[in-house]
């Protein structure tokens, strides 16, 4: 047999692993061969024929996914592959053009509309108008699989995408395909519930609109919204996820690759999670208490000058959500030795699942642990109190700390005991490093299109009560604060990621 | 630089110029010859301008010819509002109408429409039109911004153009 390593796409040789698929090696080099039914994740269908490249010498087009780049034991030469030849888009477009027979071309009222491979491939290979003049068939629209996913039967295409998931991920077979020709729809086991907690992965790996999600279904066009690569922090697996908001709300949040960490998968339960963000009762602006112990709005120059007077008097602790970040847990260390106090932070601990969820529900304990801070497990004195969920930081502890600023995201998680209030948010609305239960550094970024306008990053008002506190303490910035943090000697052997690296860096211990 | 001031010489008035009444009897011979000329002064409001076909006024909402609200809140003319004049909420119709998906708010703010009718042009449902209306007023700020039940007052039931849901 004849040892052939590489393989030609498009007249230029590349390098393939053995088993390699040729849409793999393409994709690997930045080469774009659409594909509908293929998932780097899965198992390979090739039922939807639309990713056809020429292969030299071969009549008829091939599907890419399922062409293996080795060539057969009794080819001695490497494959030649053309992915844009006359063939392989003629091809393609006559796939498309066959997809599109029953489609119902409904993206005006589509949620899939703006991220829908359908409509981008039509765009570059279908045709104005179809040669089929028969009726479209008439299929199920707005089918409840769960309670969490909606199935339009007319859109969908086969690929089967969403089958080989609950098969080969969860292995839990709640869908099958049944009919037959052009009544085959996707249909769902007689429990008409998912088992698993992973079921909204197959939204995100529909590549048409047939699945989409009862949560954020008719929110808001894609076009309107903001997005940023963040990290979860409904538990310490910290899974690497895109964050999608409009005007201050948080829409969805949604999977993004990382081999390491959740592959492309992420948890309902994580998903969902975000909807502590749009609570009504949410802080947009710092507030402090009056002499009559009424509630004002105040700027944040004034408040960060009433919290330092009011720390000056009360002295003491800090606690600090497990979902904090490096730097604000690092700053909280420093205004609790600046107080004569020490810092703590506090953390739910829930069930893991054995995929992704973890037991700790800290997103960032382990960080706290590698800064040194102590876990609070019962209610004790803290000056300083920081709350995102209220699952981390539960009321007896709130209401245990006595104390008198308190930075927090929901109005109704600010204890009595509290002087001046600062808003927080979730992690979809600050930049920072998060410590994974792996070791593993991950950074958040902001999406300006979540949370209250102009809100200051907590890491700079900490850095200004600090200053205020007369503890000789430095405004160092956001860079300033990560060298500090890799500066110790717990930090020597991870390398934090630079204040304004991308969300793709991260580092193991 | 120097700025040079030249002196420009002037006609002295003569007599009759100071006399003032050939310029007085001229004007009114022209008021004179006006009386018996054709009107050309409309009495809006009670006149009012019949428009041409093509003319672009305030956009409004129409229904098909079953009087269903043809929106179906794609949002694409809130998208190419160059003034962002459209704000748009998406909701989910109850089961039993022709499509899943309608407008719950669907405002339009009349201080800030240009009348450049890219609405009508993106829509894909044909549901937005530019009426001939162009006598848009309001006594106050919330007057100008018009809302989903008063735009489809306004636009009525047009018979013609895009019925994609008809059947669904």
């Amino acid at each position: 047999m004849a040892d052939v390593k590489t393989v030609f796409i498009n007249g230029v040789e590349y390098p393939f692993d053995a088993g390699q698929t040729v849409i793999q090696v393409a994709h690997e080099n930045g080469l774009d061969v659409p594909h509908y039914c293929y998932h780097p994740g899965l198992s390979i269908a090739g039922n939807c024929r639309i990713c056809m490249v020429e292969v030299e010498g071969d009549a008829k087009p091939q599907v890419s996914c399922k062409l293996e780049c080795a060539p057969p034991p009794w080819v001695s030469e490497p494959l030649r592959i053309q992915t844009e030849s006359e063939l392989a888009k003629s091809a393609r477009a006559g796939t498309m053009e066959m997809l599109l027979v029953n489609h119902p071309l409904d993206c005006p009222i589509c949620d899939q509309a703006g991220e829908c491979h359908l409509q981008d491939y039509s765009y570059q290979l279908g045709q104005g108008q179809a040669s089929s003049s028969t009726a479209k068939t008439k299929l199920p629209k707005n089918v409840a699989f769960g309670e969490k996913i909606v199935y339009d039967a007319e859109r969908c295409i086969k690929c089967t995408l969403c089958v080989r998931f609950c098969e080969e991920v969860t292995e839990t077979n709640e869908l099958n395909l049944g009919g037959r020709g052009d009544e085959e729809i996707v249909i769902m086991s007689s429990k008409g519930e998912f088992e698993t907690d992973y079921s909204m992965n197959i939204i995100d790996i529909c590549p048409v609109g047939a699945l989409t999600s009862r949560d954020f279904r008719f929110k808001s066009r894609l076009w309107f919204m903001d997005f940023a690569d963040s990290v979860c922090t409904g538990c310490a697996r910290g899974c690497n996820v895109i964050t999608g908001g409009r005007n201050g709300s948080m829409m969805r949040m949604e999977p993004r690759h990382n081999a390491d960490v959740n592959q492309w998968w992420m948890c309902d339960q994580g998903r969902l999670d975000y909807r502590y963000v749009n609570t009504p009762t949410r802080i947009a602006t710092p507030r402090i208490k009056t002499a009559d112990g009424v509630w004002a709005a105040a700027t944040v120059d004034d408040a960060i000058l009433a919290a330092a007077a009011a720390l000056k008097a009360a002295g003491g602790n800090v606690l600090v959500d497990g979902g904090c970040t490096l730097e604000e847990m690092h700053l909280a260390q420093q205004l609790a030795a600046a107080l004569g106090g020490k810092a703590t932070y506090a953390a739910a601990t829930g069930e893991a699942d054995g995929f992704l969820r973890v037991a700790e529900q800290g997103a960032n304990a382990a960080g706290a642990e590698l800064l040194g801070l102590a876990r609070a497990t019962k209610a004790g004195a803290a000056a300083v109190l920081v709350v995102e969920r209220d699952a981390n930081v539960p009321q007896a502890l709130r209401d245990g700390a006595d104390a008198v600023v308190v930075f927090a995201t929901d109005a109704d998680h600010v204890p009595a005991s509290a002087q001046v209030v600062f808003p927080f948010g979730s992690s979809a609305e600050r930049d920072g490093l998060f410590v994974n239960t792996d070791g593993r550094v991950q950074v958040a970024q902001r999406n300006p299109g979540i949370g209250p306008d102009n809100l200051t990053p907590p890491y700079e008002l900490l850095e200004e009560i600090l200053g205020e506190l007369d503890a000789g303490y430095d405004w160092h910035g956001r860079d300033g604060i990560v060298a500090a943090i890799q500066a110790q000697p717990a930090f020597a052997k991870i390398s934090l990621p630079a204040a304004q690296a991308t969300a793709e860096v991260g580092a193991t211990s | 630089m120097t700025v040079t001031v030249k002196p420009v010489r002037r006609r002295k008035a003569s007599f009759l110029d100071r006399l003032y009444l050939p310029a007085i009897a001229k004007g009114l011979s022209i008021t004179f010859m006006r009386m018996f000329k054709p009107k050309v002064t409309m009495q809006f409001p009670e006149e009012r301008w019949t428009v041409r076909d093509e003319y672009r006024g305030m956009p409004v909402l129409v229904s098909d010819d079953e009087g269903r609200p043809k929106c179906v809140a794609c949002s694409l003319c809130e998208f190419v509002c160059p003034p962002k004049a459209i704000f748009i909420v998406p909701d989910e119709l109850e089961a039993g109408n022709n499509v899943e998906r309608g407008p719950a708010v669907f405002d339009l703010n009349m201080l800030r429409c240009i009348y450049c009718g890219l609405c009508e042009e993106a829509c894909p449902e044909e549901a937005i039109f530019m009426s001939k209306n162009y006598l848009v007023w309001g006594a106050e700020r919330e007057d100008m911004i018009f809302h989903k039940d008063k735009l489809y007052e306004l636009g009525g039931v047009r018979e013609e153009g895009v019925k994609k849901w008809k059947d669904k």
